[in-house]
Order: C-alpha cells, then sequence, then structure tokens
C-alpha cells in the first residue's frame, strides 16, 4: 500500500510531540483526578489515546484525495445528525451536544468540524485563481455556516465559533481580502447588542460579565476564573511539584482534568513546565505549517490548514482561558484535556496531517 | 488532480500565519510570565489562604492563688460555636440546631467569617456542642472551640482584688494596653487580672489545617500549641477575706490590712462584692446593668475608691503633728467640758458631759473632741496637710491596682483653686478632727497604722508576691517578711511612742476601741465616727433614728501587736454609726483569724518538724 519513501516520509517527529504531549497530558489528568471521587479518569483517557492513534494510523494510511472525494457524503451525513440533535437529542449537561452510542457518549460537533475542514478543503482547493469571486466566499461561508448553525442551536456557541474561525482561516489563505473579514467582524460587532438583548442565554451573559470582572461574584460565575489564576500564578518557577498543586488538590480549581488542566500544569511544574510544553504545542505547529507548505497540491495545503487552523484555534483559547485573558469558554485542551471525542478529533485530524506529508512528493 | 497548480500565494501567506501563531504563542509565554513569575509571590499567598486555616487555640490563662497557696482564679473548659467561611447555607442550618443569642447580627457574622472566625455562640452546652459535632459533614466552616474560661472558685470574696476578665473592646483591640492579644481574647478588664494581664494571658496557640474547597479539613500543616500563662499569686489572705465578709453581713464598707513590715496586702475587701464569674461567660444583659445601676455600688472597689472623712482616725496625724511642732508635749493637758467656742462657733466634743481633765494620751484613746479642737488655733492648716501628706494621705498609695483614688488634702491653696474662697480658720477646727474637706481611703489609713505601728517605716502596699512558672503546684509563701520602707517617715520617737500608746489604751486601756481587743495579742487602735451630716437637728440625733444614708461612717484603724507590728488594718462600715461600735469588731475579727491562723500554722510546723526529728 506504501511505497518505500512514503515510509520514509511518515513525520516521526510530529508523532513524538503527540505522543509526549499526551503522556503528559495523562500524568496531570492522574494528578488532578486520583483524589476526587473518580480516580480512574486517566485509565480511560490512556484508552482513548490508544483509539485515537489507531485511528491517526488508519487515516494517515489512506491517501486524503481518495478520503476528499468522499467529503460530501461526510458533509450531508454531518448536517443530516446535527439536524437529528437539535430535533430529537437528549439534554445532557444542560446541552444536547452529546449523541448516545451504545458504546458510549459522543460530540458529533467534533466530527462535523472535520466535515467541514474537508468539504471547505475540496471547495477551496477548486478554485484556481488566487482571488476568490463574491459568489465563491458567499457559497463557502454558507458551507460553513449551516452546521455552524445547527451546533449554536445546541447550543453550542464554542464549537460554532470554532467552524467560524476555521472558516475565515481558510477563506483568508485561499485569497479572501482581509478587508472583507473585517466588514464582517464589524458587522458581528453590531450585531452583538442585539444577540446580547435576544439571543444569550443568562448563563452567557453571566460569563462575560464575570470575565470583565472576575471579583464581582466571587463565589459565582467569577470563582473559575479567580481561582485559575491563582493556581497559575501559585506555580511560581518550578511550580509545587507533581500532585502538590493544592488549588488543584483540595478542588478549588474547577474541572481541572478537562478545561482547566493547564492551570494545573501551571501550579505543579511552573513557568518551567508551562514554557516546555507552549514549546511543544508550537513545534507541532511549526512542523505542521511547514507541511502545508510542501503539501504537493492546493487540497493538501487546504486540509493541512484547515485541521491546523483549528488546532491553533482551541489551542491558543485554551491557554489564554487559563490566564485570564479571554472569558471562560467550554474548549478543552487539545491533546492534554480528558474527554474522548476532543482526543479522537485531534487524532484524525493529525492523522490527515501526516497523510499529507508522506504523499507531498509528486509520483 | 495533476493540473499545474501555483501555490507560491498560498506559501506567502502561510509564511504570514508562521509569524502570527509564533507571535500569539509568545504573547501566551508572556502573560504567564507576569502571572507566574511577576506576581508569585502574591498568588502564592492567596493559595495559601484559600486552603491553609488558622484555628486559634485559647491559653489558658495563670492561676491567681492567695498567699496560703488557696486558689482565686483558675479555668474551667468550655465551648464556643464559630463560623469559619462565609457560608450562608452553614448558618441557616445552625440557626436550627442551636438558639443564637438574640442580637445576632447574621449579616455581620458572614462578613465577618470573611476575614476571621466569626464567634456564633460562646460557651455553649454539651448537648449543642455534640448537636453541632455530629453534623460537622453538613456543616462546612461550623466549627466548635474549646476555650478555657476564667473561673473564681471563691466566687466574690476577693473580687475587688482578682477583678474580672472580659473580651476585648474594640478600642482595646485597636490600643496598645494589650499588646497581641487577639479578636474573642479574654483579657483582664480590673483588679489584679488588669494589672498583670500580660504574665497571665500566656500565649495563644494556632493550628494550621489543610481544608479543600468544601471547607473539609485534610490535615494539619503545623500546630503550636498553647503556652499557659504564669501563676500569680497574691499576698493577700482569703481567709480573712472570708472572715470579714462574715462580719461586715450586709453591711458597705471596706477593709484594708497590710504588714508594717513590708507592705504586703493582707485583706482588701470591699462590700457589698459582686461575683466576678458573671463576667467570665456571656454577661447576662440583665446582669450587667443590675451591677451597674446598683445604688450599692457593688462594682466599685471601696478600700481603694472610697473617699470618705477620716474622723477621729484623723487625730493621729494632728497629734503627730502637734508633737513635733512643739506645741504640746505628752503632758500637755486640756479640760474637756463637752464643748468648746472658737472663733463664734460652738463645736462639740463626743461626750456631752465632758472628759475632764486629759493629757494627749488619754485625748487620743478616749478620743476627746476638745482636745484637738484647742490645737486647732495654733496649728496652721498648712502644718496639718504637711504631716498628713508625710504619712501618705492625698496621694495615691501605689498599690497595683487600676483606678486607685489619692483621696484630699485640703489646705488653703486647694480651696482656692477648687472653690475660689479663701481658707476659714473655722475649718481648720473641723480638720483637726477629720471632717471638713478631708477624705481618705481605707487602704491610706490602714498605711498610716502601719506607719504608726512601725515607727516611721512607709511601704506601698502591694498585692504581688511572686510568679510562679505554670502548671507549678500551689504553695504556700513562707519566705521575705522584712523589707526596706519605701520611705522612712522621721519624726521623732518620742512622738510615736505618745501615738502609740494612745492607741493601745484606745483599745486596753480607757479608751473607744475596747471591742477590738483580744486576750492573746496587744491590739493598737483608733476608732472614727466621720459625720456624713454635720449640722442641725440630724447631728444630734441618735444613730439608730437616722435614714441610713445619713448615718455617721464607722472607723477603726490599727495594728499589733503592739511590740512589734505584723498586721496593720482599716476598717469602714458605711453608716455604720459610731467606730468603736460598729468598725473595731470587725477588725478584731479578723486580727483574731489572723492571729489564730498563724498560731496553727506555727503549730503544724512545730508538729512536722517534731515527725521529721523522729
Amino acid at each position: 500500500m506504501l511505497d518505500n519513501r512514503q515510509w520514509r516520509s511518515i513525520d516521526w517527529l510530529t508523532l513524538l510531540g503527540l505522543a509526549v504531549v499526551s503522556g503528559f497530558g495523562l500524568s496531570v489528568i492522574f494528578s488532578a483526578s486520583h483524589a476526587g471521587p473518580t480516580p480512574d479518569l486517566y485509565k480511560a483517557q490512556f484508552v482513548r489515546l490508544l483509539m485515537g492513534i489507531a485511528l491517526l494510523a488508519v487515516v494517515m494510511l489512506i491517501d486524503y484525495h481518495t478520503i476528499v472525494d468522499r467529503a460530501e457524503i461526510l458533509y450531508i451525513a454531518t448536517l443530516g445528525l446535527l439536524f437529528y440533535l437539535v430535533l430529537f437529542g437528549g439534554l445532557r449537561a444542560g446541552t444536547n451536544r452529546w449523541l448516545e452510542l451504545g458504546i458510549g457518549t459522543f460530540q458529533p460537533g467534533e466530527v462535523a468540524k472535520i466535515a467541514v475542514v474537508l468539504f471547505l478543503a475540496k471547495y477551496l482547493a477548486m478554485v484556481r485563481k488566487d482571488r476568490m469571486s463574491t459568489r465563491e466566499v458567499l457559497t463557502t461561508a454558507g458551507f460553513a455556516a449551516a452546521p455552524a448553525l445547527l451546533i449554536a442551536l445546541q447550543p453550542d456557541l464554542g464549537t460554532a465559533a470554532t467552524i467560524g474561525v476555521v472558516y475565515a482561516a481558510m477563506a483568508l489563505l485561499s485569497g479572501l481580502k482581509p478587508r472583507l473579514l473585517v466588514f464582517a467582524a464589524l458587522f458581528v460587532a453590531l450585531a452583538l447588542p442585539l444577540s446580547w438583548k435576544f439571543a444569550l442565554k443568562d448563563y452567557q451573559k453571566e460569563r462575560v460579565y464575570s470575565f470583565l470582572d472576575p471579583a464581582r461574584d466571587p463565589k459565582g460565575a467569577g470563582y473559575q476564573s479567580i481561582q485559575s489564576t491563582i493556581a497559575v500564578g501559585s506555580g511560581g518557577m518550578t511550580g509545587n511539584g507533581w500532585l502538590e498543586g493544592t488549588q488543584s488538590q483540595l478542588q478549588f480549581l474547577p474541572t481541572p482534568h478537562t478545561d482547566f488542566i493547564f492551570a494545573v500544569v501551571a501550579e505543579e511544574f511552573g513557568f518551567v513546565g508551562v514554557t516546555t510544553v507552549i514549546l511543544l504545542y508550537l513545534m507541532i505547529t511549526l512542523r505542521a505549517i511547514e507541511t502545508a507548505r510542501r503539501a504537493r497540491d492546493r487540497l493538501g495545503t487546504f486540509v493541512v490548514f484547515g485541521v491546523l487552523s483549528m488546532f491553533v484555534f482551541q489551542t491558543t483559547y485554551n491557554l489564554a482561558m487559563v490566564a485570564g485573558l479571554v472569558p471562560i469558554k467550554g474548549f478543552p485542551l487539545p491533546l492534554m484535556s480528558y474527554g474522548g471525542s476532543s482526543m479522537l478529533a485531534t487524532m484524525i485530524g493529525f492523522g490527515l496531517i501526516l497523510n499529507v506529508r508522506m504523499r507531498r512528493f509528486v509520483n | 488532480m495533476n493540473v499545474y497548480e501555483d501555490l507560491k500565494p498560498l506559501r506567502r501567506r502561510l509564511a504570514w500565519f508562521r509569524v502570527v501563531v509564533i507571535l500569539a504563542f509568545g504573547l501566551l509565554v508572556l502573560r504567564f510570565w507576569q502571572l507566574q513569575i511577576a506576581r508569585g509571590t502574591e498568588y502564592q499567598q492567596q493559595a495559601r489562604a484559600n486552603h491553609v486555616r488558622p484555628i486559634p487555640e485559647s491559653a489558658p490563662r495563670g492561676l491567681v492563688l492567695d498567699r496560703q497557696g488557696r486558689i482565686i482564679a483558675e479555668n474551667r473548659p468550655s465551648f464556643n460555636l464559630t463560623l469559619r467561611e462565609d457560608r450562608e447555607e452553614t448558618l441557616v442550618a445552625l440557626e436550627r440546631l442551636v438558639a443564637f443569642p438574640e442580637d445576632s447580627d447574621r449579616a455581620a457574622f458572614l462578613r465577618l467569617a470573611r476575614l476571621e472566625p466569626a464567634l456564633i455562640k460562646e460557651d455553649i452546652g454539651l448537648e449543642d456542642v455534640s448537636r453541632v459535632e455530629a453534623r460537622q459533614l453538613e456543616l462546612p466552616g461550623a466549627h466548635i472551640q474549646f476555650v478555657p474560661r476564667r473561673h473564681y472558685p471563691s466566687g466574690g470574696l476577693s473580687a475587688h482584688v482578682v477583678g474580672h476578665v472580659g473580651r476585648l473592646s474594640e478600642e482595646q483591640l485597636a490600643g496598645e494596653e494589650f499588646g497581641d492579644a487577639e479578636r474573642y481574647d479574654y483579657v483582664g478588664q480590673s483588679g489584679i487580672e488588669r494589672v498583670y494581664n500580660q504574665a497571665l494571658m500566656g500565649q495563644n496557640g494556632v493550628q494550621r489545617v489543610v481544608v479543600n474547597s468544601v471547607g473539609r479539613r485534610e490535615r494539619v500543616l503545623e500546630q503550636v500549641p498553647p503556652v499557659w500563662g504564669e501563676s500569680l499569686q497574691l499576698s493577700i489572705d482569703l481567709e480573712l477575706h472570708a472572715t470579714a465578709q462574715e462580719v461586715m453581713g450586709e453591711r458597705a464598707g471596706a477593709v484594708a490590712a497590710i504588714d508594717p513590715r513590708n507592705g504586703q496586702v493582707l485583706a482588701l475587701a470591699s462590700f457589698p462584692a459582686y461575683d466576678p464569674n458573671s463576667f467570665s461567660g456571656t454577661v447576662d444583659r440583665e446582669q450587667w446593668v443590675g451591677l451597674t445601676s446598683d445604688p450599692r455600688h457593688p462594682l466599685s472597689n471601696r478600700a481603694i475608691q472610697g473617699r470618705y472623712a477620716p474622723g477621729s482616725t484623723f487625730k493621729i496625724v494632728v497629734a503627730a503633728a502637734a508633737l513635733e511642732e512643739g506645741i504640746v508635749t505628752p503632758d500637755t493637758e486640756v479640760a474637756c467640758t463637752g464643748s468648746v467656742r472658737l472663733y463664734g462657733n460652738v463645736f462639740h466634743c463626743a461626750r456631752a458631759s465632758g472628759h475632764g481633765r486629759v493629757d494627749l494620751v488619754e485625748a487620743i484613746a478616749q478620743s476627746c473632741n476638745s482636745y484637738f479642737f484647742r490645737l486647732a488655733p495654733k496649728l496652721p492648716i498648712e502644718t496639718i496637710a504637711r504631716y498628713a501628706r508625710l504619712f501618705g494621705l492625698g496621694k495615691k498609695t501605689e498599690i497595683d491596682l487600676p483606678h486607685e483614688v489619692s483621696g484630699l488634702v485640703p489646705d488653703p491653696e486647694w480651696k482656692r483653686k477648687a472653690r475660689d474662697e479663701p481658707w476659714y480658720a473655722g475649718e481648720t477646727v473641723s480638720v483637726a478632727v477629720g471632717q471638713g474637706a478631708v477624705l481618705v481611703t481605707a487602704l491610706q489609713m490602714a498605711q498610716l497604722a502601719a506607719t504608726v505601728g512601725s515607727s516611721g517605716e512607709l511601704h506601698h502596699p502591694k498585692l504581688y508576691l511572686r510568679q510562679l512558672p505554670a502548671g507549678s503546684l500551689p504553695e504556700p509563701f513562707t519566705d521575705g517578711l522584712a523589707q526596706p520602707p519605701a520611705r522612712r517617715v522621721g519624726l521623732k520617737p518620742e512622738t510615736f511612742q505618745v501615738l502609740q500608746e494612745g492607741m493601745f489604751q484606745a483599745v486596753n486601756g480607757v479608751g473607744t476601741a475596747g471591742r477590738a481587743r483580744l486576750a492573746s495579742v496587744d491590739v493598737s487602735g483608733k476608732t472614727g465616727t466621720a459625720e456624713v451630716a454635720s449640722r442641725g437637728r440630724i447631728a444630734e440625733s441618735r444613730h439608730e433614728d437616722r435614714p441610713e444614708a445619713l448615718r455617721n461612717h464607722a472607723w477603726f484603724v490599727g495594728y499589733a501587736p503592739r511590740a512589734r507590728p505584723e498586721i496593720a488594718i482599716a476598717v469602714l462600715v458605711e453608716h455604720g454609726g459610731q467606730g468603736g461600735r460598729a468598725a473595731a469588731p470587725v477588725a478584731q475579727k479578723v486580727l483574731e483569724t489572723y492571729f489564730e491562723q498563724k498560731k496553727r500554722r506555727e503549730r503544724d510546723r512545730a508538729r512536722q518538724s517534731a515527725v521529721a526529728l523522729h
């Protein structure tokens, strides 16, 4: 199935980076949950990591052209699933973003992101000119907006926003005039007060409030932000040591094994640990950018860039949230946060990136 | 798909993207540097404040003992209910379990609990303790604090000396006096408890525990055990107090007794007394109002705060002045006819029929007013004042108790300042017999008796005997009897001999103080009857016929044994009538107790050494 050169072109460095970060994530998940009511979370996550690597391998081995050939089917199936969820989905944790499967639960939003990336990549790769026409812009925006809207209805504004950001990034790469994007941003800014009044739920408003002033309600919505900042700051240069973070071990930090796992890293491993992990993420990212630049064709570039922009957005947003720079949003940290859907989606994504890299040489 | 594609623009934009990514990650690293390095210490403190809770452990106060090692003040275990976190749900749940005090301010509890443990209810019963302890898991933040509480086993017997403890007031918390005392600490609010608070208080311990986010204790981080306060042995003898209280009964007044050899205060009792135990728990509002508004003023210490005219006891001072100034000799006689006319006024002697011819010793023993009235024209008021001050009157004795008053030794200068009037010669006549403006305290008079008894040694009375290390066994104080006096009252020996003879005769010869006589010991003393109402019908009416508030104050001051005095005493019975009838018997009983106890102790010691010899 693979020729020699393709074997040799497997990106072992990225694989190593993924393994190191994920493995480190397991130890932090252990630290964050071992004293709590669910001390075995790291085991479940380990299984998902193995499943993720297996998926990565599978996705990597099938030529991405073959995969993208079926992008429409994937895209339409995803839309159908999202429709189904909005209409019939059971509520879980206040939202119906979860799909109950026989073997467990799954968040179709994660699949949707991959499907949208592949579908957009396929469409944008067919644009031969360096500048997109208005029609092309509107069409591709529509492709992205349809699943984003359905997801927003769940309501899962975070995933919807991610799709929006990924679309914007891919459109920019494809030659969308940045000016247009500025207009779009202005439009959103104008629409915000309206959505504030009519669309946003109270808990969402509360999150914005508490971001703007965490001390407003230190026991309530501002609590997470304050406790996260304290956890990060108290880590100092070298941290309290593994299993020694008081903020996480004594449960002052909310969801220390999922969204706020990086606060645990910061508390227990300090600035040294934080910088190391950030550098690893940066290395993986730069490597992927290289892959995008060296891709054999437009399709490859867009596939890599779509997956990558998603990865970078989620990573930077999560880190900025832990550092108290942006409002709290339920974004997991790719590779490290506890959670199956995110892990599998990330691994599938990197399967695609490695896929493109292996096949960068024209036969 | 092998169509030619121009990938250059894509690669160019990807290079831009790379710059953006590096900038974004770099910015994040900078932000983490700011949080962790630049402001790390600040956040470390916040993290510590999050999970480390100091739980104070009150230090038991030191014991207060009397000179025989009897316990005056000790501690009993008690429990306080506190709230350590501002959890409204816990407060609500607690309220259902335990009846809160009526003036509880729930909002204030929560506000305070954010900073430090808020005291919800003091000295709760064991039932409440077990009720709260059993539901500890449902009551995060609630805490039962063990607190040693002051207890005075002898009740009001020495209330005015030992004083009482009470919670620090907000002012005291901010002020200097109580050093490092913390909120909710009990500190001495009066008496010895206040003067020696620093020594008695000891040092609070603290237990630093690690709690999790719901306030559950995870482990003890460190433990600093409380340090007991040192024990304090006082010079007073509770047995003398008990006797005094027994004899005084319901009467108001004061008994002060000191050791003339060293100034040690043997007794300092004020009546009516109060129970200092009522202050060491939650002070019942009603009880407090009762104590402060009681017309008999049980809270004031009459022995050092009550200012009374000394009456005839002041004749000791006047006699000393007359002898020293050469106005009289011991042999100078005066014929007493029952009254003396001076400056156009008639001054009456206590015995209307007159004492006949009396010399100075007889005049002191029989308390003849006429003798002293006749001295007045020859003794300027300034001279009397000088001798009064020489004996320590008119200023504080410097006893180790707060709020002592200095009394008043009047002179023309005082009168000009206080009343804007000149001194009238007639006033000197009144002062000569201890009436008029002159005011003394019982303790000052005991000091005076001690000085006369010891022929001029003046000691500042002192309650403090010694400090004992915490936990040492209470034992009687035996050593260190004689001490150099603070001051010597340098009168001629003959002067003291006359005064001493007069006081001896007052008790043992023909005198006014016969009721102070003891069979086994030579008691010397002087009575006094201080007039409350000095003019008109009332002054001439019989004691029993007067309303109580207008009856005379009864005095006795004296010492024993005559040869080498060990105890000097002053007794004041408010509105008790004649000193010889009302005050002398009180002194007699106290002196009797003193010498009986001494004999008992010597017997015991002899028996012990006999046992040791065998």
